[in-house]
This record gives structure tokens, C-alpha cells and sequence, in this order.
């Protein structure tokens, strides 16, 4: 996002905020997308992406219907105030404390997005200190990644194939089309975040590569504090299975869900079932009866032994 | 794109004062206690959780009467675990008055708690479709309340990082589909900027008679962020350490069915965190009077429970189970970034050895 130079010399958040996000953007971007993604009342973004075009700063490009994305054009002037901007933004890469922050700092805020584990605010337990974090970016930005991962000092894993199965740490990016995902940049982190519906979906959906449990506990124990249709919305078959599995349990174990897990279920039982992953369910099976029975209400006369058996039943169904 | 006005906004902190909820301040607490990862910059969520939930503490331990005696995995970190603390965000905590019900819980000490809240102007009232909700107060929450003799409530609190989007929230908590219309109103009552509403989870513990009651001291608390945030102490009635102690060793020295025993790997794990955190400076003579007292009111014998428990411990260093928790589990990751679960098995086998003698 604008730094405060940039408002100080442009005299504008929204003014600032368009200028910046258009000179670090490869191709063109919307006056649609940025105010979507910022957050900034969109009649100022279209007003200021007008201005500047009818000043010959911007070209305006039609997109498909009613759309107009705009780019710097090729005027001396327009160049370099795109450099000037440039180096603004340049000096905000080198202030990032973190390798996050350094890899924003370099994108459109429209481009990527910060998915788990920090942009998951809706957990049990807090994410302490995570050994890794997950990026997806615009995959027309391929190009930038190279420099990306030199200037921010990241070891990426960059998923190139769904088929890599290893869990990984570090930063790892996924190269994606970010149509239909939900995300909005964050004024306390400074960064393009995953809403806590796409975060747990997100988890869902690669969690052969992260392996994180936290996943499978919030989902266990905080399920009903997600939009669960948002959830489903975004989830592959895969996805949907794990999901799955994991209200039903809670159901037959604790023989209760709140309102917002039956939804799910209503949703989920009409769905494919597929297989279950052997890892997703060596996790889900350990972690199931100490996060639904957290202060040893599992160890009260033989609830621990109906727990096992409930588990063990309800695994099967996805062997 | 400002954030809400602090001074305003969080003036239903009861404890903390509402300056500190910026950005600004609470990154700089996290430099300050090293919470920083590399990766994602300083800690800003477990800064603002630790404040949220020593605030609600704060309110349940100085106006609810006495009633109230506090123990579990936040209050441990609070008093016992300052370096080492297993992450825990919820407040657990016991009525003195064995055999009540729920609604003499919610009726006598509850909603008493509310009404000083009100009487202090510390309730922040928004409503959303129609419905009515108060930032600050304690309500019961039903959805979690599963079991029979522990009652479950939530504080929701306007939060900077944690938590969701206040019209998201209240969609949820109204269960209105439709919010468009709602949700601008909302977004212009605060002025153009939506906050985040977070829950901070309570649980009541209710005894079934006087056997049932935890010991207990009166001691001083302060929040894992103390120093760093000026904060006055808590004076509250918490669950005595040595007890703990025993407890913990209980668990890991009680019989299990093969099955159970692969199932409570995280407990253990839990319990050996624990009592490395309480052993410093503990009167091991007591954890040895309680540990007979639990295991005779369960009818385990005191040698049996610890030779079991020290099978146990030793079995978990080679556990592979025990170890991966240990590692990646939200509660004891950062924990394992300085140290070794093998330490800390050790550490327990010297201690239980001690208590035996």
C-alpha cells in the first residue's frame, strides 16, 4: 500500500494508493480490482484512474464488458513518474522487516495474496511462530518470481505441479489464477490477506504440502465461527472430503454440532465422497478426542472407549 | 483507509488501557518480547490475544465476588511459564459452590458481572438487524456448551488483527442471510472503517460436591506481555501449583486401554511441558501429599501412579507421535524452537524420582 511519501508528495491516499499500484503492476490492473482489494471507496479510485488517464499519465485499456484497466503511457512524463513512483516503492521493499512484507511490497496488492498461516485469525490456538507461509500469487506475474525470491531472500517452494506431495516450510508460493478467491489487503500487516473463509479453504485444499494440524483442530473446535457455504464454495472434491470427515466425527463422537456445522453437513452429504488421504486422516484420528474432549471429559467412564470405536467407524466410511 | 478510533473504540477494556490497541503498539510489544519471525514479521496476534484475554480475566476476577477460581494452561503461562509459555487463549476457571446449576451460574455471578459492567460504562451496545449484542459483556455461549458440568461462555471484544469483520460476526450472530443493508449501516456507525469483533473463550468448571473443589491461592497476575505493557497485577484466586503438579502426574500415570493411550500423546506431551514450567521452586512434599489424595480418590495406588507414569515419560522420547505434536502443535511450537522434548523427559523422570523419595 502507499507508503507515506507517496501521500505526502501526491497529496492523496486514493491518488497515491492508484499511482503506485499501477506502476508495480507488469500488464494493466482495474480501478474495480484496486478498490476491491484496498478497501478505498471506489468512486474515489475511478475518479482518480480518470483523472490521470485524461492528464495522458494513464492509458485506459477496455477489458471485456464495461471494464477498463489502466497502465502508464508511454509519454517521457508518464515514464517518469512511473520511475519516481517505482523508486518509492522500491524503498519500501528494502524497509520490509520480513520476508512477507518484502515479497508485498514488490506485487500489485491486487496480484497476491498471504494465506496461512498468518492470515487465519480465527484459530484456537494462535499460530506461534510458523515455520512457514503461504503466498498465492497471479500466475501472470511468473515472470517476476526470480527476483522475487532474490530480493526477499526467500527459500521458496514454488508449487508448480498439485501432484508434489512433500510438506514443505519456508515461503511457498502457488501460481494460480486468483479468480473467485476472497482476499483484501490489511492495513495492521501491510498486506494482501486470504479471508478466514479462504485461509481454512486454502488449508484444506494443499494440505498434503503444509501438513499444519492447526487446520484440523480450528476446524474441530471453531468450525461454526466460518461461513461454512464461503467454505465449500472454495473447496476442491479433495477439500470437500476432508472437510467432510471432519464434521461427521465431530457429529458421531460429541453426538451434537452447532448450527452453522449442520449447515455443512446438509451441504456436504450431497457431494462426491472421494478417498481420504492417508496423512489428513493419521492427523484428524490423532488429533480428534484430545481437541473435542480438551479437559479430559474423554477420561469420565467409558467415553474414551465410545470416542475411539465413533472415530475409527467414521474413518472407515472414507477408507 | 484510517483505523478506528482507538480511544473509542476499546474503551470497553476494562483493564488494559485503549491506547494500546494500535498497530503500532503492539508490534512494538512483540519486538520488544522477540515475538518476530522471520517470515512474517512481529507476532501482532498472540501480542493482542494475551491483552484480550488477561483483560476479560481481569473482569471476571474482580467482579464476580469471590465466586470464581482460576486455573488451566493461560493462567499456568501467566504465573508459572513466562519464558516458555504453551500457547493458550481461553480462560478456565471453577465456582467455589459445588452442585449449582447453569443458570444459578449465569443468574448469580453472570449477570451481577454485567450489571457492573454497564454501571462502569464498559459495555459498548451495537445492534445489527434488529438484534442487540454488548462488546464487553460475558454471555453464555450455547453452541460450545457441550457438557454437563462445565458451563461455556464468550466476552466478544473489538479487536485490531484477531477475530472477523464486525458485520461478518454479527451476520453470524443474528443469523440474518441477507446484511447488505446492515452492514453499510454498520460500516457508517463506525465511521467508514469496519473493526473486527474476536470471542475470548470462558470456561466454568462446576464441582459436583466439596471433594470436587481445587485448591487454591490467592495470587498476583499479569499478562505474558508484562513488562513490556504497563499493566496493574490481578489479584485472583488460582489453582495452587503443587496441585497442578499432581494432576499432571496423574494423567501420565493413570491406566489406559492401548488405544486410549496413542489418543492422549498430546496430553502427555501437554503434562511435560507443564511440569517443567511449575517445577522451579515447587514444595515437592506437597505435590507428593496430593498426588496421594487424587490417586487414592481414584482408586490408584500413589506407587503405581508414578512407576506408570514414569513407563510413560519414557516411553514418549522415542515416540515419534509425541515428538511431531511437540513440534508443530499452535500450543508448544514455540516452545520446541529453543528446546529439546528429550530435556524436558528427562527433567520429569528426575523430578518424579524426587517426589517417589
Amino acid at each position: 500500500m502507499s507508503g507515506k511519501a507517496a501521500q505526502a508528495v501526491f497529496g492523496s491516499k486514493s491518488r497515491a494508493l492508484v499511482l503506485e499500484e499501477v506502476a508495480k503492476t507488469l500488464e494493466s490492473v482495474s480501478a474495480y480490482a484496486i478498490a476491491r482489494i484496498s478497501g478505498l471507496d471506489p468512486k474515489n479510485v475511478y475518479r482518480e484512474c480518470v483523472r490521470l488517464t485524461d492528464l495522458g499519465i494513464f492509458q485506459s485499456i477496455p477489458v471485456g464488458k464495461n471494464q477498463t484497466c489502466y497502465q502508464y503511457s508511454k509519454t517521457s512524463q508518464a515514464e517518469q513518474l512511473r520511475q519516481f513512483v517505482g523508486s518509492l516503492v522500491s524503498e519500501q521493499k528494502t524497509k520490509g522487516e520480513s520476508t512477507v512484507e518484502k515479497i508485498a511490497a514488490s506485487l500489485p496488492m491486487t496480484d497476491y495474496y498471504v494465506s496461512l498461516p498468518i492470515a487465519l485469525r480465527t484459530t484456537l490456538d494462535v499460530f506461534y511462530s510458523p515455520d512457514y507461509v503461504m503466498i498465492f500469487i497471479d500466475e501472470r506475474n511468473r515472470a517476476m518470481i526470480p527476483e522475487l525470491l532474490r530480493f526477499s531472500g526467500a527459500t521458496a517452494n514454488i508449487v508448480r505441479k498439485r501432484r508434489q506431495r512433500q510438506q514443505k516450510t519456508g515461503v511457498i508460493i502457488n501460481l494460480v489464477s486468483l479468480w473467485g478467491r476472497e482476499f483484501k489487503y490489511d492495513e495492521a500487516t501491510g498486506v494482501s490477506l486470504a479471508s478466514n473463509e479462504q485461509s481454512i479453504a486454502d488449508g484444506l485444499n494443499y494440505y498434503n504440502e503444509i501438513r499444519d494440524r492447526e487446520i484440523v483442530r480450528t476446524l474441530l473446535t471453531r468450525a461454526s465461527s466460518f461461513d461454512m457455504r464461503k467454505v465449500i464454495e472454495k473447496l476442491t472434491e479433495k477439500g470437500l472430503t476432508k472437510l467432510y470427515a471432519l464434521i461427521l466425527l465431530k457429529k458421531q463422537t460429541i453426538g451434537k454440532l452447532e448450527k452453522e456445522e449442520e449447515t455443512a453437513l446438509g451441504l456436504l452429504q450431497k457431494r462426491k465422497v472421494t478417498r481420504l488421504g492417508r496423512g489428513f486422516r493419521s492427523d484428524l484420528e490423532n488429533e480428534a478426542i484430545p481437541v473435542l474432549f480438551p479437559n479430559d471429559e474423554a477420561y469420565n467412564g467409558n467415553t474414551m472407549e465410545r470416542a475411539n470405536e465413533t472415530v475409527s467407524q467414521v474413518l472407515n466410511v472414507f477408507a | 483507509m484510517s483505523l478506528p478510533d482507538a480511544d473509542n473504540l476499546f474503551d470497553y477494556a476494562y483493564k488494559v488501557e485503549p491506547s494500546v490497541f494500535t498497530v503500532d503498539r503492539l508490534k512494538e510489544i512483540a519486538r520488544r518480547k522477540r515475538w518476530v519471525s522471520n517470515l512474517s514479521g512481529p507476532l501482532l496476534s498472540p501480542v493482542e490475544r494475551d491483552i484480550l484475554t488477561f483483560d476479560a480475566f481481569a473482569v471476571l476476577a474482580e467482579l464476580t465476588n469471590g465466586y470464581l477460581a482460576f486455573g488451566g494452561g493461560t493462567l499456568l503461562n501467566w504465573l508459572f511459564a513466562r519464558n516458555l509459555p504453551r500457547f493458550s487463549f481461553d480462560i478456565d476457571s471453577q465456582i467455589r459452590k459445588p452442585g449449582v446449576s447453569k443458570e444459578y451460574v449465569l443468574d448469580q455471578v453472570i449477570k451481577p458481572l454485567n450489571d457492573k459492567l454497564r454501571a462502569k460504562k464498559k459495555l459498548k451496545r451495537i445492534e445489527f438487524g434488529g438484534a442487540q449484542l454488548d462488546i464487553g459483556s460475558v454471555i453464555h455461549d450455547r453452541e460450545k456448551d457441550h457438557f454437563p458440568d462445565v458451563l461455556s461462555l464468550k466476552r466478544p471484544v473489538y479487536s485490531l488483527f484477531s477475530g472477523t469483520e464486525a458485520h461478518l460476526y454479527l451476520k453470524k450472530e443474528t443469523k440474518l442471510r441477507d446484511s447488505g443493508e446492515e452492514g453499510r449501516r454498520l460500516k457508517n456507525f463506525f465511521g467508514g472503517k469496519m473493526p473486527r469483533i474476536e470471542d475470548v473463550r470462558i470456561e466454568i468448571g462446576i464441582p459436583r460436591d466439596s471433594n470436587g473443589i481445587f485448591p487454591a491461592v490467592r495470587t498476583k497476575v499479569t499478562p505474558l506481555v508484562y513488562p513490556e505493557l504497563d499493566i496493574d497485577a490481578v489479584s485472583a484466586r488460582v489453582t495452587v501449583k503443587e496441585y497442578v503438579m499432581a494432576l499432571k502426574i496423574f494423567k501420565l500415570g493413570r491406566q489406559f486401554e492401548l488405544e486410549e493411550e496413542q489418543h492422549a500423546v498430546a496430553d502427555f506431551v501437554k503434562s511435560i511441558c507443564d511440569l517443567q514450567a511449575c517445577s522451579s521452586e515447587c514444595d515437592k512434599s506437597m505435590v507428593h501429599s496430593y498426588l496421594s489424595q487424587i490417586s487414592e480418590a481414584n482408586n490408584h495406588r500413589f506407587n503405581q501412579t508414578i512407576e506408570n507414569a514414569k513407563k510413560r515419560i519414557g516411553k514418549l522420547s522415542s515416540n515419534v507421535e509425541a515428538l511431531n505434536w511437540f513440534k508443530t502443535s499452535g500450543q508448544t511450537s514455540f516452545i520446541a524452537q529453543t528446546n529439546d522434548l528429550k530435556d524436558f523427559i528427562d527433567k520429569a523422570e528426575k523430578l518424579l524420582i524426587t517426589i517417589m523419595s
